[in-house]
């Protein structure tokens, strides 16, 4: 199913994603964050554990080791 | 060319069926020219290259089959010469024009399946929905910085574009692949899964991702699949379409084509200077472009930190926004002044105008 993602909202919360999820991948549907993990399947399962329905797909951010995030799905560039 | 090499892979059958295929590779960027390189390799019988741009010397170090002496030539016709020379065999057909919604589905129709290589929404939702009208299958891949992803869209029941992203992000929010930086190999990988997916769904062999989102960060080297699946309200694909024919793909991705009331000209922008008026430029491109050229007294918040700073821009009576050709700028600045910020402008032309107009000894890149 489609991805929920609120683009300006990411954007404007960059602070609190760089804060609590330093070196980790973070899946969000709308504005909750659902899963977390250490690599991208992880973060993925567990937010499958968290809405098993699977009636949303969940968009990827990436938090590095300095804090930096970064959106992993939805870009265009080719 | 020879396919000896190929036909240790496929049957004879699957080889004459690919010398018989007809594949349109739309955007010619690094994973368009990436993906037909490889498609011409392997024999495939027709390919078809759009692009309406021309090759920039900022392209080169990821568009890796135009060279410094192409700088300026229109890349469709660069890369069929490309391909020729690489297998003559293959016959390449250039299209020097912008899919629209007047030669989408004629362009699409006189394919078998078409390799998504474009870097904007508008082209993405318009090939997506011209796909699904036509029943061709659509190789999505698209990247950033270091991450990609690849998706076999349209086909055999699978979800379309749409499906998987019903609406485009509100322009000016997720930077281009220009604008966010990305190095050659990252383009080079996801171009080759495209033209690898293109022959598998094609062919019909192995697993083609139908159904499925590989998701990936090179900087970490890892992937994922991601289940996706189709919507039964799809306005494209579902169960009851509302879309049957293209559309303005620039109005429905929020592109607003007409001159804005709020740009303002690199002229304006050095007399208010002079004139002590109190004014805030902000570089809004990112770092690297910033180390390449920059407007003296100019302050840098890359597209993607402006967010989290707008309170500060608020102080300034005006607060100008400069990128590098004025597009970015204007989107930001559109965004935030619908979201009240009413002192905000975008300078026209970017740093390019600012170098055509204002000081010819700034770096053009």
């Amino acid at each position: 199913m489609s991805v929920d993602v609120d683009y300006t909202w990411v954007l404007q919360n960059k602070k609190f994603f760089s804060n609590l999820f330093r070196g980790r991948y973070v899946a969000l549907i709308g504005r909750d964050v659902v899963g977390v993990g250490r690599s991208i399947q992880e973060a993925y399962e567990d937010a499958r554990k968290r809405h098993p329905d699977g009636k949303k797909t969940p968009v990827l951010l990436k938090v590095d080791e300095a804090g930096d995030v970064q959106l992993m799905m939805g870009m265009a560039g080719g | 060319m020879s396919a000896r090499s190929i036909f240790s892979l496929l049957d004879r059958v699957g080889w004459t069926k690919l010398r018989h295929a007809r594949f349109l590779v739309a955007g010619l960027g690094g994973l368009g020219s990436q993906a037909a390189y490889y498609l011409a390799a392997a024999g495939v019988g027709k390919i078809g290259l759009v692009d309406f741009d021309v090759v920039h010397p900022s392209n080169l170090q990821r568009q890796i089959y135009y060279r410094a002496g192409d700088v300026g030539r229109l890349k469709a016709e660069v890369l069929a010469g490309r391909l020729a020379e690489l297998n003559p065999e293959v016959d390449v057909e250039p299209y020097n024009v912008k899919l629209s919604r007047d030669n989408g589905l004629e362009a699409v129709g006189r394919y078998d399946l078409v390799v998504d290589g474009t870097d904007n929404y508008p082209a993405r939702y318009l090939l997506s929905d011209a796909c699904v009208i036509m029943n061709r299958p659509y190789v999505f891949g698209s990247i950033y910085k270091f991450f990609g992803q690849v998706s076999v869209l349209s086909s055999q029941g699978g979800p379309c574009y749409r499906c998987l992203y019903p609406k485009p992000p509100p322009p000016g929010t997720v930077p281009s692949c220009a604008d966010g930086g990305v190095l050659g190999p990252l383009p080079g990988v996801v171009g080759c899964i495209q033209a690898w997916e293109a022959v598998k769904v094609f062919l019909g062999f192995g697993r083609p991702l139908i159904g499925r989102l590989l998701v990936m960060d090179l900087a970490a080297m890892d992937f994922a699949e991601i289940p996706i699946s189709r919507n039964p309200e799809c306005p494209a694909c579902g169960e009851n379409p509302t879309i049957q024919e293209l559309q303005d793909y620039d109005i429905f991705c929020g592109i607003n084509p007409t001159p804005s009331e709020k740009e303002i000209s690199p002229l304006e922008v050095k007399n208010m200077i002079a004139h002590g008026e109190d004014v805030l430029l902000v570089d809004v491109r990112d770092a690297v472009e910033r180390e390449i050229c920059r407007i003296e007294g100019s302050i840098h918040i890359p597209v993607d930190r402006i967010w989290e700073m707008l309170d500060a821009l608020l102080e300034h009576e005006k607060v100008v926004l400069y990128c590098h050709r004025g597009v970015i700028s204007r989107m930001v600045s559109e965004i935030l002044r619908e979201m009240g910020y009413g002192n905000i402008w975008s300078m026209k032309g970017g740093i390019e105008g600012w170098a055509e107009t204002v000081d010819p000894s700034t770096p053009v890149y």
